[in-house]
């Protein structure tokens, strides 16, 4: 059953649209043709990624949902810096993406919090890497924690942390460089579900205050469509994106809104894609 | 850093801890001398050495001397013949065979032990009698590459028995462990020197020694060797050394209470452990006695050390028909008496009299 | 904080209740002193090797032994460790080598070390060093391969530079596992200054067992490894209060286990 694309003005008064200006400009990212491909030891060939193209604007919420193999932390990956395409077109600002980048921010399943480090050295980390010592700085990083809502735990250790405490430092801790770009892999995916509900809000809260463009990954559908503005849908074997969906729901968003129909027949569509993709499975 | 600022601590202790191992004390301007005593521990059965030292008999010569303890006879000899050691107080076996092949530039400058020191022991109650009555039994040793294995060997060879074919040897060790080995009857018989037997029997374990035939008994054993290189180019020191050693053996031989007291002095560890000290003592005496007894010998008359060309050459032969030799040896390349009088010149009046004028009290 | 009191006097009433029984044993069986001795006879000889300090000398030397080979070991464990995991090519030159050299039963090289080394405390400041090496090795090494990936990658995405990501992140990650393997080396270390002395010394505690058995003195004996069970204590003690102060982040009950 294919979605209607209509929007649906539900809550117009709160609607905040992306705003014309933005979708005027040129995509910031810009990925075409892009391949990936990687030996396995026993010398066989996978195609972690083929043929994916997709175009973000600047200040998007994208929201990648797929099942395992399907290539979405490649597709980070090499967002990041981490990994180079094998083939492909991956750029930034007009220029390929060849290595980690200062405008990027990235935030992993697991915390990486240093536990050696109190929370907020470990937040100053990506200025240290750069020698960058100042008040200023330090500043900006007790300012980042407080807006976190963790002023208290500034001098804290990790341990003494809750799971998503240390996620919460992670977030401040990529904010760090005031980058343009957030890449979040899976970032809620080792909470509870109660903390990654308010997780959620919280990082819409952030998002709505200091724009940026967000490219995050995760398993739940209903979690990529209540985050997304849009949600890119992939299928492994080989990797590849199978549909970009908009979700034309207006923001602000709340858990109320994933009880909304609309809400509901996105994520039916998602489901049925992938329904779609282990019928194709089984019946090779 | 954590690990950088652990890491210097750790570099910082090394070496603090080096330097206070090398730099020791230093003796002013006496020249050094390393002597190799063949056993684990120095003790009373050692007096002579000791009380060189302790009584300044070496510092008088002009020499700061060191007792080291090696372990053994073979360990003496190829230490010296390394040049790790100047002089070495050794049993002839691994001597005489490295004198024999070449392999050891070493040669005998002054004799200490005039007999053999080794035995064949049973147990009180034993029905063995003779050695030839050991025909079929275990004997325990102290290791296998011991010189009472040696000896043991020679022993029943001469008593008509096949060491290989007619004896088992068991290696026991000593001390404790080998008290009790032959009190458990582990073995029938042990071969082992004068003190470790005296030590075994101020323990409770008095054992009976087996009659040995008297050539071998008066085989002459443990003498003192030196390099031929130092023989030839500092005959001064050996002389020196050599002096200060035969007043040790002086004033052990008129005091032997206080011997036995200055050598437990230096070397606490090898005290007897009866609580009584009086008997303690006594014990201590008995040991020194027996060993220095065979210091001396009637055919050497006041020249202590010398060296019998005769004996010698029974001993060369011995290790022949022992198969411990390849081929005999001529003594001259094993012995040097040269030493003997200039070693002998002191006065010997003066040292004797000195220890028995000694204070008692002043060395517990 | 009741319960480490508790635990602490039960510990000591288990002690009391076997020495009870040893002593018991042995009056009971009259076992010989050579074999056996009585814990009372042991204690006085413990207090007497002291108050006459008859034990100093060799417990100073079996001192330097350990601590300076430990030193001397674990400082060699490091720096090959962190230069086999760091730098490739070394680890295939040089890491089998000292896999070989490991093999070797100290018991059997000591004699050479004697040798080559002297009678001194030096060559047993080398087999105690040699002990200690191979353990602090393969915990440095192993401690370099745990790095957790996604630190790695956080480095990495930061814009980290290889020497950034060795000392801020590598190397203390390594710790956990490095403290590990000191705490080994550290009982060790006793151990091989121990063997040394037993095949050749002038003194020490192991020279002094030696000698004490020679003489036949079994309480002696026994006071002896009191002291030098002490010592081993007292090195691991100190390992471990050094991994609760520099390694605070890991709980006790999640530090890892080497085999």
């Amino acid at each position: 059953m294919m979605a209607s694309l209509k929007v649906k003005r539900e809550d117009s008064a709160h609607l905040a649209p992306v705003s014309g200006a933005d979708i005027a400009k040129p995509a910031m990212i810009r990925i075409a043709g892009l391949e990936k491909r990687f030996k396995t030891r026993s010398g066989e060939t996978v195609n972690a990624l083929t043929s994916v193209d997709l175009d973000i604007r600047e200040n998007e919420f994208i929201s990648v949902v797929g099942p395992s193999g399907c290539g979405k932390t490649t597709l980070l990956r090499i967002l990041a810096g981490l990994e180079n395409a094998s083939s492909g077109i991956v750029q930034c600002d007009g220029a390929q993406i060849s290595g980690p980048r200062p405008d990027v921010g990235m935030v992993f399943q697991q915390a990486t919090l240093l536990p050696w480090n109190t929370v907020l050295t470990n937040v100053l980390l990506p200025a240290h890497l750069k020698n960058d010592k100042s008040g200023l700085t330090v500043k900006r990083a007790e300012g980042l924690l407080a807006f976190m809502g963790l002023k208290d735990f500034a001098q804290k250790y990790p341990f003494e942390l809750s799971g998503g405490m240390q996620q919460r430092v992670s977030i401040c801790r990529a904010l760090m460089r005031e980058p343009r770009i957030l890449l979040m892999d899976e970032p809620f995916g080792a909470l509870d579900a109660m903390t990654r509900e308010s997780m959620n809000m919280e990082l819409m809260r952030v998002w709505s205050e200091e724009r940026k463009t967000v490219i995050f990954i995760t398993h739940s559908i209903p979690e990529a469509v209540l985050l997304g503005d849009r949600v890119v849908v992939m299928s492994p074997r080989p990797g590849r994106i199978s549909e970009v969906i908009d979700v034309d729901v207006g923001r602000p968003r709340t858990l109320q809104t994933m009880a909304t129909p609309r809400f509901g027949e996105i994520c039916d569509h998602i489901r049925t894609i992938f329904g779609a993709q282990s019928l194709t499975a089984t019946a090779l | 850093m954590l690990s950088a600022a652990f890491g210097r601590r750790l570099l910082w202790i090394a070496p603090v801890i080096l330097f206070a191992l090398g730099g020791v004390r230093s003796a002013n301007a006496l020249e050094k001398v390393r002597i190799l005593i063949p056993v684990r521990t120095i003790d009373e059965a050692f007096s002579p050495f000791v009380v060189a030292k302790e009584k300044g008999y070496f510092a008088a010569e002009g020499y700061d001397a060191t007792l080291i303890a090696v372990g053994g006879s073979n360990e003496s000899a190829i230490q010296v013949s390394a040049g790790n050691a100047e002089i070495g107080a050794a049993s002839p076996g691994e001597a005489l065979v490295g004198i024999q092949s070449g392999r050891l530039g070493i040669k005998y400058f002054y004799g200490l032990y005039y007999s053999n020191i080794w035995s064949v022991a049973v147990l009180p109650d034993s029905p063995i009698k003779t050695l030839a009555e050991l025909k079929g039994k275990k004997l325990g040793v102290q290791s296998m590459g011991s010189a009472g294995t040696t000896f043991g060997r020679a022993f029943v060879q001469a008593a008509g028995l096949d060491p290989d074919k007619d004896i088992a040897f068991l290696p026991i060790g000593v001390g404790a462990q080998a008290v009790t080995s032959i009190r458990q009857k582990f073995i029938d018989g042990a071969v082992y020197w004068d003190a470790a037997l005296a030590k075994f029997k101020f323990s409770g374990l008095d054992l009976r020694e087996l009659p040995v035939p008297d050539e071998l008994r008066s085989l002459p054993d443990v003498g003192l060797l030196a390099r031929t290189e130092t023989i030839k180019n500092n005959p001064k020191m050996l002389v020196a050394i050599g002096r200060a050693i035969a007043k040790g053996y002086d004033y052990s031989m008129a005091n032997p209470e206080a011997a036995v007291l200055i050598t437990w002095k230096a070397y606490p560890e090898a005290r007897s452990k009866n609580p009584d000290a009086a008997v303690a003592l006594k014990e201590g005496v008995t040991v020194n006695q027996v060993r220095l007894g065979i210091w001396n010998s009637p055919k050497i008359g006041e020249k202590h050390g010398t060296l019998i060309d005769a004996d010698w050459s029974r001993l060369v032969q011995f290790f022949v028909d022992q198969k411990v030799l390849p081929a005999a040896v001529q003594v001259d390349h094993v012995v040097t008496g040269q030493f003997i009088d200039d070693i002998n010149t002191y006065d010997r009046a003066a040292v004797t009299a000195d220890a028995k004028t000694e204070d008692l009290s002043k060395l517990h | 904080m009741k319960q480490p009191k508790a635990h602490l006097l039960q510990s000591i009433a288990v002690a009391v209740i076997l020495i009870a029984v040893w002593e018991g044993a042995c009056r009971v069986f009259d076992i010989s002193p050579i074999v056996l001795p009585t814990p009372s006879s042991v204690l006085v000889r413990l207090y007497a090797l002291f108050t006459t300090g008859m034990i100093w000398p060799h417990l100073w030397a079996t001192l330097i032994e350990v601590l300076s080979g430990f030193v001397l070991g674990c400082v060699a464990g490091l720096v090959f460790g962190a230069m086999i995991s760091l730098i490739p090519v070394f680890e295939r030159l040089v890491y089998p080598y000292l896999v070989a050299l490991q093999t070797l039963p100290k018991v059997a090289i000591a004699p050479l070390f004697i040798i080559w080394f002297g009678y001194g405390l030096t060559s047993k400041i080398v087999i105690t060093a040699l002990v200690c090496f191979f353990p602090v090795l393969v915990s440095v090494i192993a401690g370099f391969h745990s790095t957790d990936k996604d630190q790695l990658d956080m480095m990495k995405a930061f814009g980290a530079t290889k020497w950034q990501t060795l000392t801020r992140l590598r190397i203390p990650s390594a710790l956990v596992l490095i403290f590990a393997g000191l705490e080994i080396a550290a009982v060790l270390a006793v151990i091989g200054a121990i063997v040394g002395e037993f095949v050749g010394a002038q003194v020490g505690l192991g020279y002094l067992v030696v000698t004490l058995n020679f003489g036949m003195d079994v309480p002696g004996v026994f006071a002896v490894l009191i002291v030098l069970s002490a010592i081993g204590l007292a090195m691991h003690g100190l390992m471990r209060y050094a991994a609760r102060r520099y390694i605070f982040w890991i709980r006790r009950s999640e530090a890892p286990v080497m085999t």
